[in-house]
């Protein structure tokens, strides 16, 4: 167990993140960009405006999504590298508890899994989440399509615009802190409960010794008892084995 | 006498085979106490096993009634014999979530409309009730729920916010300088009955009549009681539903909310919801109603497929069918776009004309009395559609087919209850696989032990001793093995969460440059 703890200990599966601030950086210029060529000198949005203004616009928030599509799946790679490199960790950590017939093949697929759908979940987020904040129903960004060109517009569409992006990370970043911590809370639960039954099995089974040890001249009763109540747990092994095998 | 299993011969009343070191079946236990109380459980376990398993909460498919009725069984078998000490909290807790998993499916259908955009009279066409009248859903401001109650009763069900929940919308409020609500919750009074209803647990009342049922409605959801700032989800059960099993007709208080925290409930529901009905009046489209569609695509980015954009009150065109031909045209320039359907053939699916009002015209004819009111606007109502008032009967499933009502449930049902059953189903059996595999592995376990327990039974009293010592060893090792795991699980942790909030705070304090 020695090496296997010590493996464990010095093993840090973090990701780089200079990547997403490069990425970050990326971002904000070609928002920028955009916003100032294509909705900073645009006239205001009249709440009357025709379907044809409205899908003009709409236009422009698919084309910005477009563009920045590119580094936000970076971004999104960049995170999923970091929930894959803690797959590999788990996978190295499981091999050796199952190794130690602590988790069974059974466990360490279960596990697996639940790793891999949490790593899908990132698949899309940002350019999901960025599709809803360049939405027509978001108040913030509806006050500053309805400003008259210039300066100001310029100024309040980069704020929201930084705002934006740096709300959406940092709901990534909640998400991908909270999952991490929760994938090993649920294994070092795992861990405990599977030891758990380890222990009493062992317990049971050291007690059964210790039962027959002291029963004396009742050791044949005694016997019979263990075997009975042995019996039935075999019976019941075997009636689970035909009602899921 | 010879082994049940290779039929090699044994020593009368010996526990195991020497040869193939199963247990002899004939074994007749000596002592008479030992005798009956295993007979009375094998008895018991016997029923367990025979006994057939049927919960009404499985029955809505058969292969996941099959699947929860073994794990349930499974369940029971488990209180036998203390296998319970094999068991372990995440088997535990597997098999009950996926008992979860498998009861009533709910297939959720969210409307998102602005007011007077034909929403009321569509989810009364779609519940078969008239129970969204226009007095009842403008200005909900919570989401109302329609399903089919599961007990045979009429019911209306009320949950309120949270003290927290009110917090943020508050906050919510004051963010978005919303003045007309401020204004309302003042003349209203509503800070001082706030306290009797933050928190408070979920109200059920039964009605007897439709009266009854809207008068519930209304005194929950209305704007002006002061009461319904604080409710947060209005459910209503119909004994008499229209609506396929499992389906909950969910009415939106739409995504215009001048309190931000309201919208966000609504597109968080458009991008949880399995489909999404958007209603938009057939006679113009306008460019806040474009505005409308757009944002309940770029809500839900990667499924466009599940919204269906619903072209309302057909019957208000002069001449429906040719006036709706030209403005579906023009519909279909806006909704081909990548920010919205993104494909002609999809937008041409899911767009769908409809008339509600006609089509409860037509199911309440029996009723209407001739020369009253309903009875003329009846016949004004399907002249429109170029069908002679007298020539009704003679045409009444064309007329049917007009209203797009039929169409709509026909979609919905197909579409999205039978797509959206099947990824259920799919994922209930890859749940079923890994209980399963679980409950085999238990199976296994328990096998093992009671062998060694039944060998060491037949061991003499130099062997139990020895075994006695070995065991006390594994025990040992076992507490060691499990405090150092402990406690490099722990280490990681710490620093699983550190890592996780350093990378918050640098993005958290890129986003204070700014």
């Amino acid at each position: 167990m020695n090496g296997f703890l010590k493996k464990i200990i010095m093993t840090k599966p973090w990701m780089k993140y200079e990547v997403i601030w490069k990425g970050v950086e990326f971002c904000m210029d070609v928002a920028t960009e955009w916003m100032n060529e294509s909705i900073s000198k645009r006239e205001s949005l009249k709440p009357n405006a025709k379907p044809d203004e409205y899908q003009r616009l709409n236009q422009d928030f698919v084309l910005l999504r477009g563009k920045m599509q590119d580094t936000l799946s970076d971004i999104e790679k960049e995170l999923q590298n970091g929930i894959l490199r803690l797959l590999g960790f788990y996978e190295g950590l499981m091999d050796e508890l199952n190794e130690k017939g602590i988790l069974s093949d059974v466990d360490l697929d279960i596990k697996m899994s639940e790793v891999r759908r949490v790593f899908e979940s990132y698949e899309g987020f940002v350019d999901n989440e960025l599709s809803k904040s360049l939405s027509f129903m978001n108040p913030r960004l509806m006050d500053v399509l309805t400003m008259s060109p210039g300066f100001e517009k310029e100024d309040k569409m980069n704020a929201f615009m930084q705002s934006a992006i740096d709300t959406i990370l940092v709901t990534m970043t909640d998400m991908f802190e909270k999952d991490t911590t929760q994938l090993l809370d649920l294994l070092a639960d795992d861990v405990a409960d599977e030891i758990d039954v380890l222990q009493r099995r062992a317990d049971g089974y050291a007690m059964a010794i210790d039962d027959l040890l002291v029963a004396g001249e009742s050791m044949q009763a005694h016997k019979e008892r263990m075997v009975s109540d042995a019996l039935v747990r075999l019976e019941v092994s075997e009636a689970l084995k035909s009602q899921v095998g | 006498m010879n082994c049940n299993t290779c039929e090699k011969p044994i020593i009368e009343n010996t526990l195991l085979c020497p040869d193939c070191n199963t247990f002899n079946t004939s074994y007749v236990f000596t002592e008479d106490s030992i005798r009956i109380d295993y007979s009375n459980k094998m008895k018991s376990l016997e029923d367990v096993v025979n006994q057939p398993i049927d919960f009404e909460d499985y029955r809505w498919d058969p292969v996941v009634a099959e699947y929860a009725g073994k794990i349930e069984k499974a369940k029971k078998l488990l209180e036998f014999g203390d296998v319970e000490t094999f068991v372990t909290r995440k088997l535990k807790s597997d098999l009950d979530n996926f008992l979860d998993r498998s009861k009533n499916a709910e297939f959720h259908i969210a409307l998102v409309g602005a007011i007077k955009a034909g929403k009321s009279t569509l989810i009364n066409a779609l519940l078969g009730s008239d129970l969204a009248s226009t007095r009842v859903t403008p200005e909900t401001a919570s989401l109302t729920k329609f399903r089919k109650s599961s007990n045979g009763k009429d019911y209306v069900k009320v949950s309120f916010y949270s003290k927290g929940e009110w917090e943020k919308l508050w906050e919510s409020v004051i963010d978005s300088k919303a003045k007309v609500f401020l204004e309302e919750y003042e003349v209203l009074e509503a800070e001082k009955i706030k306290h009797e209803w933050l928190d408070r647990q979920p109200f059920t009342q039964a009605c007897t009549s439709l009266e009854e049922l809207k008068t519930e409605i209304h005194k929950w959801t209305s704007s002006k009681q002061a009461t319904h700032y604080f409710v947060k989800e209005v459910e209503v059960g119909l004994a008499q539903l229209e609506l396929p099993e499992g389906v909950i007709l969910v009415d939106t208080p739409g995504l215009d909310d001048v309190v931000a925290y309201r919208s966000d409930i609504t597109r968080d529901y458009i991008d949880r919801a399995n489909a999404v009905l958007v209603c938009v009046k057939s006679d113009a489209m306008t460019g806040p109603e474009m505005a409308t569609i757009y944002s309940v695509f770029a809500n839900a980015r990667y499924n466009p497929e599940k919204i269906y954009v619903i072209a309302t009150q057909l019957d208000t065109l002069n001449h429906p069918v040719r006036d709706w031909e030209e403005q579906r045209l023009e519909w279909l320039k806006y909704l081909v776009d990548e920010g919205a359907y993104g494909s002609r053939d999809l937008a041409e699916k899911n767009l769908i004309p409809v008339s509600g009002y006609l089509y409860s015209l037509i199911k309440s004819r029996a009723e209407i009395e001739e020369n009253s009111d309903q009875d003329f606007d009846f016949a004004s109502t399907v002249m429109k559609f170029r069908i002679h008032p007298n020539d009704i009967e003679k045409n009444i499933d064309f007329l049917n087919d007009l209203t797009g009502i039929k169409t709509l449930s026909t979609k919905l049902e197909k579409d999205v209850i039978s797509n959206h059953k099947a990824l259920l189903i799919k994922d209930i059996r890859e749940n079923y696989a890994i209980c399963q595999e679980e409950l085999l592995k238990l199976a296994d376990e328990i096998e093992k032990d009671q062998i060694e327990i039944i060998e060491l039974t037949e061991k003499g009293i130099d062997e139990i001793k020895e075994r006695q010592k070995e065991q006390e060893m594994e025990v040992e090792q076992l507490a060691v093995e499990k405090a150092q795991l402990e406690e490099t699980l722990h280490k990681i942790e710490t620093q699983a969460k550190e890592e996780g909030r350093k990378l918050a705070m640098r993005i958290r304090g890129m986003g204070m440059k700014s």
